[in-house]
């Protein structure tokens, strides 16, 4: 039943204005696919291309292989949740969740009954008569997913779909959408810009910037080995060194030759603070500013304490270990050569979209 | 203090038995009937004629759009009195409609159309439209464009999506409207005057016709402050049901 969707060399431009620059797509059937970018980086056009609202001026959309470029929204069979829901707010719950099904004409006892079982599925049993306006944030999104899987479409595209929930209720949703999804198995593409959301709902992840896809991966490929600087950036904290500063070499980090340019990506998590006199030989550094994040400790380090370079980022665990060093402290840095990734300039350069 | 004014002369000049005698004058019934069918008449059509103009409003593009909201804003600007007149043109014995039609073949004689209750309604429909655009065009402007995304991505059919989605939704605006016009229409003088004649009175032409013409100030003390009650009887039910209408617009 689930289907897989793919975007061929998608370009869209709106007044003159390039948004989507060949943007291609691959998303397996069943699997959930991320669109993560700044704003203005042409995720939610992505999402409308898929949707039919925007219609590429070149390149291609398919379902399962079959071309839908001439297919009008209505006639996509994508289910849709809006960043506000755009829940009808004069009608009932039941029929906003039953809108969709009488608009295929489906008779009335089976419409009920696949109502029913729908609010069901999204832990909002019984509102039936309810009124849009009675309900909470939660609830009204929960009722949005319903409408937009009732009526069985092909596609869930979901815009920016927790963005009007608190933080915590955000949390709790996100892993409940995923548990939802993957009982179904609907192949779902989701817009966001939060990249804590895109890493734990998503199978695949399309990091976009400037209207091109920068990258596409396993949230763990784009976390640990980010194709580009932008991506690595974006994504999570990045302490970045050029591979030829001599730290590159003291921290014992090998690397294929790659030209000067190539930068050095290191996790603030995968770095460690030593006592120097414990590790003599290690490069040593001035412990800048220590903030407490609750799990862990966000330690700012810099080789000089009064300098104005940029300091180098590390995470620890804060347990009562970590919590030994001061403002002021010199330490040894060290890290698992391994967990370095280096990032080679070539990836770099943004298509086309910058003289346009 | 008008309205103190008018109760002391009412009840001075009449007394209770006096005030019931103005208020069953078969010529006041007749005017108050008249009235009523206008103002209803006129809030009707006025009603779908308005959704309508609305609709065109909101969906119209560029230069259509601007034609729109000039002619509905030019009407609001241009004098009651102006616009009334430019009716009376129309209507009158030898005007733009006899000439047209007898021009035409439809007709050998005058209509005769000015200074008739049909005549009225024209004039009235044209000068109250407005009242009537501008708050369901209020309430279509709020409606949330994604809602109609929804419904197409949904498979809605256009006629599905107007009838169930758009049209529920313009009624705030279309009973503040149709309240509007109604409340104005019922004691609106200058377009009846001119349109309808001395012969057709409605409530506001009779009220002026015993102050200025039969100077009994007392009858049209009692007939005004009764058109001042209807009204706000009118109001205070209104706000009732629209109150309601608010209870399902509020976020």
């Amino acid at each position: 039943m689930s289907i897989k969707g793919d975007l061929q060399d998608v370009c869209v431009s709106l007044g003159g204005t390039p948004i989507l620059h060949d943007v291609s797509l691959e998303i397996p059937a069943g699997s959930f696919l991320t669109l993560l970018g700044p704003s203005g980086s042409g995720k939610t056009t992505t999402l409308n291309v898929l949707a039919g609202f925007v219609s590429p001026q070149s390149g291609h959309v398919l379902f399962d292989g079959e071309p839908v470029d001439k297919l009008p929204p209505e006639r996509r069979s994508t289910g849709i949740v809006f960043q506000d829901y755009a829940l009808f707010p004069h009608l009932t719950v039941e029929q906003n969740v039953e809108f969709p099904l009488k608009a295929r004409r489906v008779p009335r006892a089976e419409r009920l009954e696949r109502v029913n079982r729908m609010l069901e599925l999204v832990q909002l049993p019984g509102t039936n008569g309810k009124r849009i306006t009675t309900l909470s944030g939660g609830q009204r999104q929960r009722v949005a997913v319903a409408r937009a899987l009732v009526f069985e479409p092909r596609l869930l595209l979901l815009d920016e779909p927790l963005a009007a929930l608190d933080k915590h209720l955000r949390e709790s949703m996100q892993v409940e959408l995923r548990g939802l999804q993957e009982q179904l198995g609907i192949t779902t593409v989701a817009v966001t810009h939060d990249q804590a959301e895109a890493l734990v709902m998503s199978d695949l992840v399309a990091i976009m910037r400037a209207g091109a896809v920068e990258q596409v991966g396993t949230p763990k490929e784009v976390y640990k080995r980010p194709r580009t600087r932008f991506v690595a950036t974006f994504l999570g904290e990045a302490n970045l060194l050029r591979v030829d500063d001599p730290l590159v070499a003291a921290l014992g980090i090998g690397w294929t030759a790659q030209g000067g340019d190539a930068e050095v990506l290191l996790r603030p998590e995968d770095l460690r603070l030593e006592r120097p006199e414990d590790a003599p030989d290690r490069p040593a550094f001035y412990v800048r500013r220590i903030e407490f994040h609750g799990a862990r400790l966000r330690i700012s380090v810099n080789p000089d304490i009064r300098s104005s370079t940029e300091d180098l980022t590390v995470s620890l665990e804060a347990c009562t270990d970590a919590e030994a060093w001061q403002v002021g402290d010199r330490v040894a840095l060290a890290c698992d050569p391994r967990a370095a990734h280096v990032i080679d300039p070539e990836n770099a350069a943004p298509p086309a979209m910058v003289s346009a | 203090m008008p309205l103190v004014t008018l109760a002391t002369r009412a009840i001075h000049d009449k007394g209770a038995s006096g005030i019931g005698h103005t208020l069953t004058d078969p010529l006041f019934e007749q005017a108050v009937t008249r009235t009523l069918v206008l103002a209803l008449t006129v809030a009707v059509i006025c009603l779908l004629l308005g959704t309508l103009y609305a609709l065109a409003l909101v969906t119209a593009k560029g230069p259509v759009k601007a034609l729109l909201w000039g002619a509905l804003l030019v009407s609001f600007w241009i004098s009651l009195l102006v616009r009334t007149y430019g009716w009376v043109l129309l209507l009158q014995p030898n005007g733009v409609l006899d000439k047209t039609l007898r021009g035409l073949g439809v007709i050998h004689d005058s209509l005769n159309a000015l200074q008739t209750t049909p005549a009225m309604y024209p004039g009235m429909v044209h000068i109250m439209l407005p009242y009537m655009v501008l708050p369901i065009y209020t309430s279509l402007a709020a409606l949330d464009p994604s809602q109609l995304r929804a419904a197409r991505s949904m498979g809605a059919p256009p006629l599905l999506t107007f009838r169930k989605v758009i049209l529920p939704q313009l009624r705030p605006g279309a009973i503040a409207g149709a309240i509007l016009v109604f409340v104005l229409s019922l004691g609106f003088f200058v377009t009846p005057a001119f349109l309808g004649g001395p012969s057709k009175l409605t409530v506001g032409t009779i009220i002026e016709r015993e102050f200025n013409s039969v100077y009994d100030f007392g009858a049209a003390s009692v007939m005004s402050l009764a058109l001042v009650f209807v009204v706000l009887a009118i109001y205070l039910v209104a706000d009732r049901l629209f109150r309601v209408g608010e209870h399902w617009t509020a976020g």
